[in-house]
């Protein structure tokens, strides 16, 4: 007791400068008193991530227990990062225009929010209003196009495409990051005197950067004004990759899901669908196998402990590069039953000299196989493009391990869906 | 000499003069309520030529429209494509509680229709068929043979067609180079928050047609010309576009070695309660059939190391193979249009053949995408059959591939008529 009162007095008593301060946490670190130790650590961890750079500088100094101690810390500090970054708003737009060209105005909402919009299929001479006042990108976007009325938005993998559609309201799942909404469904009966069946789709779309590994749709009650209860059936949730081994995007395809229960003639109505869609987020991602200034090396190969990668070959034009890969993974990293694990094996990035990482996308979706497993080893071919500026030096491309899956949860309530017009 | 040579023309002309013409019996044939003698009657009176097709052209005025829109139709398809039109083969078969097998086997001989029985075939119980078919096409033999058997034909884009049991809702329909076979009907209602729901039926046929007629493509969206339930309502094609807010990357263009076939969607609007089924339905298929066509052959048997081919209005590089699955291998060919614009290229629909050095073609697929001046395409195919020692696919490379880029596409019409398509 005396002990911990004293180690306490002296981190009261530590110096105030900044830079000072994390270097007398640091060296805490390497105390013998249990107690002082933890308290350092607990105390590093709470500067977050603007002491980041310092401490990655004093790991390359530390010594001893320190080492291991201080690198606990650093990869503390990434993973609530990691985590807040995941729960935090999407970027937010203020803009005011009043009959201003949609390309402007569009262009203005993807400069404050790094979210690609695409207005090349709507009249170059189309104009639009704003008045937004700290509004997520997904409101920005939905509010421009509501006010318009004859122009919609599109998710494509990587951009907002503004269509010109009559625009319509998507029910929403409530979230102030991710843009989760129903996109359509269907009651449909097959030949053959088959019963009517619901089946939906939603939608979704995350801030860039932030892409998901994997998302979880959940229906806890489907009623129709009939009273009929509908149930997803057997397997009550579907899993799909949203983002693959790599994910520059900013939505996903979502696959359709089924319900079990006859819908009968007497339905018009949905009355209440209540259920959430679970976004999986990597909290850790850890390096793994890596091979050094990989663009123009053909054959290059590097094996980490759970992965190997070979370039079988790389082209770079201004703005992106290509590679063709072979990936292997440890069996363990693999989903044992194609898409309905949740499981995103790894994620290829491109490391550049100031430390960014670039995600990249990928030419490989689970359905469409080429996975060879043997011996010790899951093979699998990769074309990923990666978007890098023209002037950025490549040092490294990485094979990072999702190491901790984050559950984001998002609820969803939808009333009173019309779906039969006629008595 | 003279008189003997006036004799002979003289009893030729008073022999020909005296040939029944054989038009009436054929337009007497074509009935409204008689779906399959109509078609196999217009069929022959397309056929005819010379003073014969006059008069049946003359005829044509008294059927029926859509009888007489057909045969007009292939009047003109006949004159306008020449050679391309097709062979017109004709076949007789008459068989008695055959072995299905057997009885496929006999009509791939016949109609010269590479036919292969697929798994319905293995069944120890399978029922003894009876076909007679008199003079039709080979292709309203098949219609015939489906109906009987309950098969489908399927295409992969290589090998033989291939007859398995697959969905089947309603009788096929067979008529000179083509068979129209009905695979799914799905009744549904689509709420996609764009308007009111509405009440559709999505029928889903296969075009398949005759590999002599050059036909390039189809589209899948038919014209319809009449669809008329079992309660005398005529429906209409629902042209709502079908809206969504998700896009997807789409670049997947199918199997690209020969085509063969197409699939056919039509979607009606449905009113609020029924129909159960149409008594009649009535559509177009556009066919696209290749005028003139520009074959390259980017790697052949003489030099397998080849990668260019050219000439005045296309430059083509081809990369090497390399493996992209365990079973699939690719290559890109990268084709310059010198003469047109890339874009344009690429609504064409290029066939890529790829053939092995034991033989044999594999099932191709590509998915082209535009780069700089020109379209670069990702071909891939599954070498058929072949595995190294160790059991596994050889995924042997081409020992040549042949591009064909087909220019001057014409349209083909290919009249359809359905009975009792069932809609629930």
């Amino acid at each position: 007791m005396v002990i911990r009162v004293l180690a306490l007095l002296l981190l009261l008593l530590s110096p105030q400068d900044p830079a000072d301060k994390v270097k007398a946490l640091v060296d805490k670190l390497g105390s013998d008193e249990i107690a002082v130790r933890d308290e350092a650590a607990r105390e590093l961890v709470k500067l977050g991530p603007a002491a980041l750079p310092a401490l990655r500088e004093l790991l390359t100094k530390a010594d001893g227990e320190r080492k291991p101690r201080l690198k606990r810390v650093i990869s503390r500090i990434e993973r609530e990062d990691r985590i807040a970054k995941a729960r935090a708003p999407a970027p937010r737009v203020t803009l005011k225009a009043k009959g201003r060209p949609a390309a402007e105005v569009f262009g203005q909402i993807e400069k404050q929010t790094g979210v690609r919009i695409d207005t090349s299929e709507i009249p170059a001479d189309t104009t639009v209003d704003a008045d937004l006042a700290g509004v997520s990108v997904w409101d920005a976007i939905e509010a421009v196009c509501k006010a318009h009325g004859k122009i919609m938005f599109a998710f494509s993998p990587n951009r907002v495409v503004i269509e010109a559609a009559a625009f319509r309201t998507l029910p929403r799942a409530t979230s102030d990051t991710f843009f989760v909404f129903m996109d359509h469904f269907f009651v449909s009966s097959y030949g053959g005197g088959g019963n009517p069946h619901f089946t939906a789709r939603p939608g979704l779309a995350w801030p860039p950067g932030r892409a998901p590994l994997a998302y979880r749709f959940e229906s806890d009650s489907l009623v129709d004004d009939a009273g009929t209860a509908y149930s997803q059936g057997a397997k009550p949730a579907a899993v799909i990759w949203a983002g693959g081994p790599a994910m520059a995007g900013i939505s996903g395809a979502t696959i359709y899901h089924g319900f079990s229960e006859s819908v009968p003639d007497a339905a018009r109505t949905i009355a209440e669908w209540k259920g959430r869609m679970i976004l999986y987020v990597p909290a850790g991602l850890d390096r793994d196998a890596s091979i050094e200034k990989p663009v123009g090396k053909f054959g290059a190969f590097n094996e980490g402990e759970e992965s190997k990668i070979a370039v079988s070959s790389s082209r770079r034009n201004a703005g992106n590069i290509h590679f063709e890969l072979q990936l292997s993974l440890s069996p363990h990293l693999e989903p044992e039953a194609g898409q309905s694990e949740i499981r995103a094996p790894a994620i290829i990035v491109l490391r550049d000299s100031t430390g960014t990482l670039h995600w990249g996308e990928a030419d490989i979706t689970p359905q469409r196989g080429g996975v060879r497993r043997s011996g010790d080893w899951v093979t699998r071919p990769l074309s990923v493009e990666f978007e890098v500026p023209e002037k950025a030096e490549i040092e490294s491309l990485d094979v990072m391990i999702p190491v901790d899956l984050q559950e984001v949860v998002i609820p969803f309530e939808f009333r009173d869906i019309r779906f039969r017009t006629w008595k | 000499m003279k008189i003997r040579f006036a004799g002979v023309a003289l009893i030729g002309a008073l022999a020909l003069a005296q040939e029944p013409s054989p038009v009436p019996g054929l337009i007497s044939k074509i009935d409204e309520g008689k779906s399959k003698e109509s078609f196999r009657a217009l069929m022959a009176l397309a056929a005819l030529s010379g003073e014969h097709r006059k008069e049946a052209e003359a005829a044509a005025a008294k059927l029926p429209e859509f009888y007489r829109e057909a045969l007009l139709s292939e009047f003109r398809s006949r004159d306008l494509l020449k050679e391309n039109y097709g062979r017109v083969h004709r076949v007789s078969i008459r068989v008695e509680d055959a072995d299905p097998a057997d009885l496929l086997e006999n009509m791939a001989r016949k109609t010269g229709l590479d036919l292969s029985p697929g798994y319905a075939f293995r069944r120890t119980d399978r029922a003894k068929l009876s076909m007679a078919v008199e003079d039709v096409s080979p292709m309203e033999a098949l219609a015939e043979f489906c109906a009987l058997a309950k098969v489908q034909p399927q295409y992969w884009g290589y090998g033989p067609i291939v007859l398995e049991q697959l969905s089947w809702f309603c009788e096929p329909f067979g008529a000179g180079h083509f068979a129209v076979l009905g695979k799914m009907v799905t009744v549904r209602e689509r709420v996609d928050f764009s308007a009111p729901p509405e009440r559709t039926a999505r029928l889903e046929f296969d075009v398949v047609w005759h590999p002599s007629t050059r036909i390039a493509t189809a589209s899948k969206d038919v014209r319809l010309v009449e669809a008329l339930t079992d309660t005398g309502i005529k429906l209409e094609k629902s042209t709502r576009k079908l809206v969504t807010a998700i896009r997807e990357a789409d670049r997947w263009r199918g199997y690209v070695n020969r085509n063969l076939n197409r699939e056919l969607e039509l979607y009606l609007k449905l009113p609020d309660a029924g129909p159960s089924k149409l008594s009649r339905l009535r559509f177009v298929v556009s066919a696209m059939v290749a005028g003139r066509e520009r074959t390259f052959n980017v790697r052949d048997e003489k030099d397998v190391a080849k990668t260019k081919a050219g000439d005045d209005e296309f430059e083509l590089t081809m990369s090497e193979p390399k493996s992209v699955e365990p079973d699939s291998r690719k290559f890109e060919c990268f084709v310059k249009p010198l003469k047109m614009k890339p874009a344009d290229l690429m609504a064409l629909p290029l066939r890529f053949e790829v053939r092995y050095p034991r033989g044999g073609e594999g099932r191709t697929s590509m998915i082209p995408r535009l780069q700089g001046d020109g379209v670069v395409y990702d071909v891939y195919w599954y070498p058929l059959g072949y595995l190294d020692p160790a059991g596994r696919m050889a995924g042997q490379d081409p020992e040549s591939v042949k591009v064909t880029i087909p220019l001057d596409l014409i349209e083909r019409p290919v009249y359809v008529e359905l009975r009792d398509v069932p809609l629930r």
